[in-house]
């Protein structure tokens, strides 16, 4: 399964596929998060294998 | 994979709107160019300038100062770190913005809510977390007006991105506060204020977040306690949304209100004349200013 760290410090798994499905997965918005995977920015199209581990940071800001 | 429209390498960014895609340093380029041609076009930097930069630590004021100390490398930066007073959350804020300074050879001035009137924020809103946002926005922008005043600065750049801008937009009309769609025309706050400037303004939140991760400035903060009592959060998700199912749409807000002032035009006649508050002899155009009101009736 993929790991996924979330923005707000948890993390969670799913299944391979691409960054856009993924996110749409987790109930998270495609435009509002973005991804990294060995400190590399991904792409929605990029896919994601069972044994990648990648990280999501949201572009929201808190003040 | 998908690769870049300038080099052979991997693409890390696509724009929906315009469809570009770039590998990282082609990205930054990109970006840097946006913020530059922002800053041509809205006349925001002169030669001899003296700019005081809002930086919280957060993602778009990192951003910001990194740009603007690229970009212009004579122009004389002054970061100014406001510290509210929030508890577990702020330290860690100001411990990303004195960093980025070292880093960048700038010393980083420090001002305080206790400074401006004796208590942090978490105190003033013991009764009424509801109140955050208005009560911190108005005394974050005293304190950075006197701050600024005192470095000798004689403008102010914020980190607003395209997306702050859209969001203002939509909440003014969702107040019905049509004074303040207007607002920026008629005042004559500009005499009287510093000038304050935002180079990401025409920049999206995504790009700019995504910039600082592509150049390793970003680190992991925690999320302001208080933002869930915005109406601005609400704004925030609703837009997101929309921005992901119509690219375009913070765009499409922000130039749309542009295009209405200027089809609008100057007002001359109606112009509110802009005094000096009886308390702190900050520029008001009624007999306090919004911060000394504030303070007043939070006793």
């Amino acid at each position: 399964m993929v790991i996924v760290h979330l923005p707000d410090g948890t993390q969670t798994t799913t299944k391979a596929g691409t960054i856009e499905e993924i996110l749409l997965r987790l109930n998270l918005n495609p435009y509002e998060i973005l991804i990294t995977r060995d400190n590399e920015l991904l792409l929605a199209d990029d896919f994601v294998n069972e044994t990648d581990e990648i990280h999501a940071t949201s572009i929201v800001h808190g003040g | 994979m998908v690769q870049c429209d300038e080099c052979e390498k991997r693409a890390v960014y696509f724009d929906s709107v315009t469809k570009v895609k770039f590998c990282g340093p082609h990205f930054s380029a990109w970006f840097e160019k946006g913020v530059a041609a922002t800053i041509e076009k809205y006349h925001m930097i002169c030669p001899g300038d003296k700019i005081a930069v809002g930086l919280s630590g957060g993602k778009d004021s990192t951003v910001l100062l990194t740009v603007l100390a690229k970009l212009n490398p004579d122009a004389e930066l002054i970061p100014i770190t406001v510290d509210e007073g929030i508890a577990n959350y702020r330290d860690d804020t100001i411990l990303a913005a004195v960093r980025l300074c070292e880093r960048l050879g700038l010393e980083d001035k420090l001002i305080s809510f206790t400074d401006i009137c004796g208590k942090t924020l978490d105190e003033l809103l013991e009764k009424s977390p509801e109140q955050a946002c208005s009560v911190c926005g108005t005394l974050r922008r005293r304190a950075l007006n006197l701050a600024a005043r005192e470095a000798g600065a004689n403008k102010i750049a914020t980190g607003h991105c395209m997306d702050d801008e859209a969001q203002s937009v939509l909440m003014n009309y969702l107040r019905g506060d049509v004074t303040r769609v207007m607002e920026s025309y008629q005042t004559d706050s500009d005499k009287v204020f510093l000038p304050r400037i935002k180079p990401l303004c025409r920049t999206t939140e995504r790009a700019t977040v995504a910039y600082g991760l592509v150049n390793h400035l970003l680190t992991d903060l925690p999320e302001c306690p208080y933002t869930k009592y915005a109406l601005r959060a609400g704004v925030r998700t609703g837009l997101g949304i929309l921005e992901y199912r119509n690219p375009g749409t913070m765009h499409n807000i922000v130039t749309g209100q542009e295009k209405l002032l200027a089809k609008l035009g100057p007002r001359e006649g109606e112009v509110t004349k802009m005094g000096r508050c009886e308390v702190c002899g900050e520029p008001t155009s009624h007999r306090l200013c919004a911060a000394c009101t504030l303070i007043e009736k939070m006793g």
